[in-house]
């Protein structure tokens, strides 16, 4: 028998079940709080037994991936990475608000994000009315005034109110679809919903390039540049290659941008930089070259200038590349494997900015 | 012996380890220093979240090195604790799992037993012998008569000696983690600012939240005057209380407890000046010192997989209930 392992503990339940082409065969459920680190592994232990069922018979997961208890959503998250990734199956990962859903009816599902908060999400079948988000409690109550037609679901005991549906399981079944395919099941990362990356005064933070990375960084590159890396080039350079510094620009856990460069004796040559299209024009790209130049003035051997290579039909970039003192050489003939020139453009380490 | 699979996720270092018979297969690590450097320390959400991301980027990058698959290997390590909890609940939970699919044994492993044994791969033990915890979150003396056999004669009674290194680096506007910069500007300084020489209450007992005090307050005071704080001074007046303290208490317990041996353990195990003046101290009184290579002193998998490999022998496996404890002593690592 071939079954889906269907996963959630982004609140306080722990809900461990199985499917069978869709349909729910039998599930577990019950009050985990701050327990689930401790159950839900030996709970999918007792299921898989109960059924005689061995990993092999496993041809899928699917699991919640928040918002919720940041914890809570790790747990199943981390159990389902690991499960995928050892059986080599696919992975289905739902919003948690989500699987909260009445069937068939408009649905407004909620969970207590604390503060006087909630999470919300309003969905109607597997359509999204709403995405999620973080409302005050008192627009929650308003809505639901206002929208008598629409099923409150989930635990809604800090409203002081009774929530309908109880499916998750139901739901997982049923988004196992392409829609839920997760196409990077190792790098899956959980949904926090932070509310200041939604009001737009979002944090960035510069990093070393790590290994979860890359999948991030092959998309970056895929949808930026003409000549992207391979997925083996762009590991050598994040972990092997002894010259090269690879950074990502990260907002709000996901990864935005990136920067390649090489520092050779006295000279930096900038190999790559791409940021994410709905993240240009945000100061991603100054800080991923100030990161540079931060590492270029701390080497032990004084590193003197920068180099760099940039498309001749690109003049965008090279605006970018003028603004931050970059002065155009020469033009490289045919540089790129296309035909395309090249314009070679250079600055001075020591020049402030 | 047999082919064992670590997992360490207890603070800012994703790493996963195989070791076959004794020998070490392959030991990834995933960094997160330069997430954290940002700071001044770690965040414990922000360490969680980047292990949840890339312990199976780990995994899978453990088991290519070491050319193995899941099914070749007879038993899953994991550390337990002590360590941030967020944290250690990510690679319990992979851990877990590995062990649930294959049905193989589940070894709990205490981060500290991990770091005392790293020295495995460079020497041999000799009983009974002195172990000199040293970390941002540990510092313990703790007596082995022998192996798997801990009893902690010393401790901290507030803050962790590295934590105290990173707290005072931030002070003197250095990078985290602050135990190479200060060292290295201590190396370029002379002891000009007098500081407080703690006193522990027992005689095995460390303090650092005084010292740690009493270098804020003085940097503070110095400002307050307009006096520039001379930081390679600063650094070495700072080193000198802090490592001789150490130093001192892990003599006189070497001395009353007859041991053979006196290992260094823990992050802070790698500071230069701890390293010279424990040999100092030590050479010729009959006592073998033991350094773990710098690799073992930041933390890694593979001292968690030698462990393991005690364990395996002494078949100490968890059911899969198998909890977190952020706070677990050494000297309880039968009880989980």
């Amino acid at each position: 028998m071939k079954v889906a392992l269907l996963l959630d503990s982004s609140e306080k339940c722990l809900t461990v079940g199985l499917s069978e082409n869709g349909k729910v065969i039998d599930f577990i459920q019950y009050e985990a709080w701050q327990k689930q680190s401790e159950f839900m592994v030996n709970e999918i232990d007792g299921l898989l037994k109960k059924h005689s069922l061995s990993r092999s018979d496993i041809e899928a997961v699917s699991a919640s991936k928040g918002p919720g208890s940041y914890t809570g959503v790790r747990i199943a998250l981390t159990i389902a990475k690991t499960i995928v990734f050892a059986l080599q199956v696919p992975l289905y990962l739902s919003s948690s608000l989500e699987v909260l859903r009445e069937k068939g009816k408009p649905s407004i599902c909620l969970s207590n994000a604390r503060g006087k908060r909630s999470y919300v999400g309003i969905y109607e079948g597997q359509k999204c009315l709403t995405p999620d988000s973080i409302w005050d409690n008192s627009a929650v109550m308003a809505y639901l005034e206002e929208h008598p037609d629409v099923v409150p679901c989930g635990d809604l005991g800090y409203l002081g109110l009774e929530g309908q549906g109880n499916h998750i399981c139901e739901a997982l079944a049923e988004n196992i679809n392409e829609a839920h395919l997760e196409s990077n099941s190792l790098g899956a990362r959980p949904i926090y919903l932070k509310d200041d990356y939604q009001k737009g005064n979002f944090k960035t933070i510069i990093r070393k390039a790590m290994p979860s990375d890359i999948y991030a960084l092959m998309e970056i590159c895929a949808s930026s540049l003409h000549s992207p890396y391979t997925e083996e080039q762009m590991l050598y350079e994040m972990s092997s290659n002894p010259v090269a510094n690879v950074y990502s620009a990260v907002v709000d856990s996901q990864v935005v941008g990136f920067i390649d460069f090489m520092i050779t004796f006295d000279s930096a040559t900038i190999c790559l930089i791409a940021v994410k299209e709905e993240f240009r024009n945000k100061g991603i790209g100054n800080l991923l070259l100030g990161q540079m130049l931060k590492d270029c003035r701390s080497q032990a051997e004084p590193v003197e200038f920068v180099t760099l290579e940039v498309r001749e039909s690109n003049v965008n970039a090279q605006r970018f590349y003028k603004k931050h003192k970059f002065e155009a050489v020469t033009v490289k003939k045919a540089y790129y494997t296309d035909g395309e020139n090249a314009v070679y453009m250079v600055r001075s380490i020591i020049n402030n900015g | 012996m047999a082919k064992i699979l670590a997992i360490e996720s207890s603070c800012d270092e994703t790493a996963v380890a195989i070791t076959d018979e004794g020998r070490l297969l392959s030991n990834v690590v995933a960094t997160q220093i330069s997430v954290h450097e940002k700071f001044g320390g770690v965040m414990p959400e922000i360490a969680s979240r980047l292990h949840c991301e890339n312990i199976t980027v780990c995994l899978t990058e453990a088991l290519n090195e070491a050319n193995l698959k899941l099914e070749d290997i007879d038993a899953f390590a994991v550390t337990r604790g002590p360590g941030l909890i967020g944290c250690l609940h990510v690679g319990l939970q992979a851990a877990k799992t590995l062990a649930m699919l294959y049905q193989k044994p589940l070894i709990p492993v205490h981060h500290l037993a991990g770091h005392i044994y790293a020295n495995e791969y460079v020497g041999e033990f000799h009983f009974p012998l002195l172990c000199v915890v040293v970390s941002g979150g540990n510092t313990e003396l703790v007596i082995m008569r022998d192996h798997m056999d801990f009893e902690i004669v010393g401790e901290t009674k507030d803050d962790a000696v590295g934590e105290c290194y990173d707290k005072v680096a931030r002070v003197l506007g250095l990078p985290y983690p602050g135990g190479l910069p200060i060292d290295q500007h201590a190396k370029l300084g002379e002891h000009t600012y007098h500081l407080p020489v703690p006193t522990g209450e027992g005689k095995y007992d460390f303090s650092y939240s005084g010292l740690k005090t009493a270098v804020i307050n003085l940097v503070n005071s110095l400002k307050m005057k307009g006096e520039a704080v001379n930081v390679d001074n600063m650094a070495r007046s700072f080193q000198d209380v802090a490592i001789s303290m150490v130093v001192n208490k892990s003599l006189a317990a070497a001395k009353d407890f007859n041991v053979k041996q006196v290992i260094l353990a823990g992050g802070v195990s790698a500071n230069s000046y701890l390293r010279a003046q424990m040999k100092e101290k030590l050479e010729g009184t009959g006592i073998e010192l033991i350094i773990p290579p710098l690799w073992c002193t930041t933390d890694n998998a593979a001292m968690i997989a030698k462990v393991a490999e005690r364990l395996y022998e002494k078949k100490v496996f968890a059911p899969l209930t198998l909890g977190v404890d952020p706070n677990w002593k050494i000297d309880h690592w039968q009880e989980f």
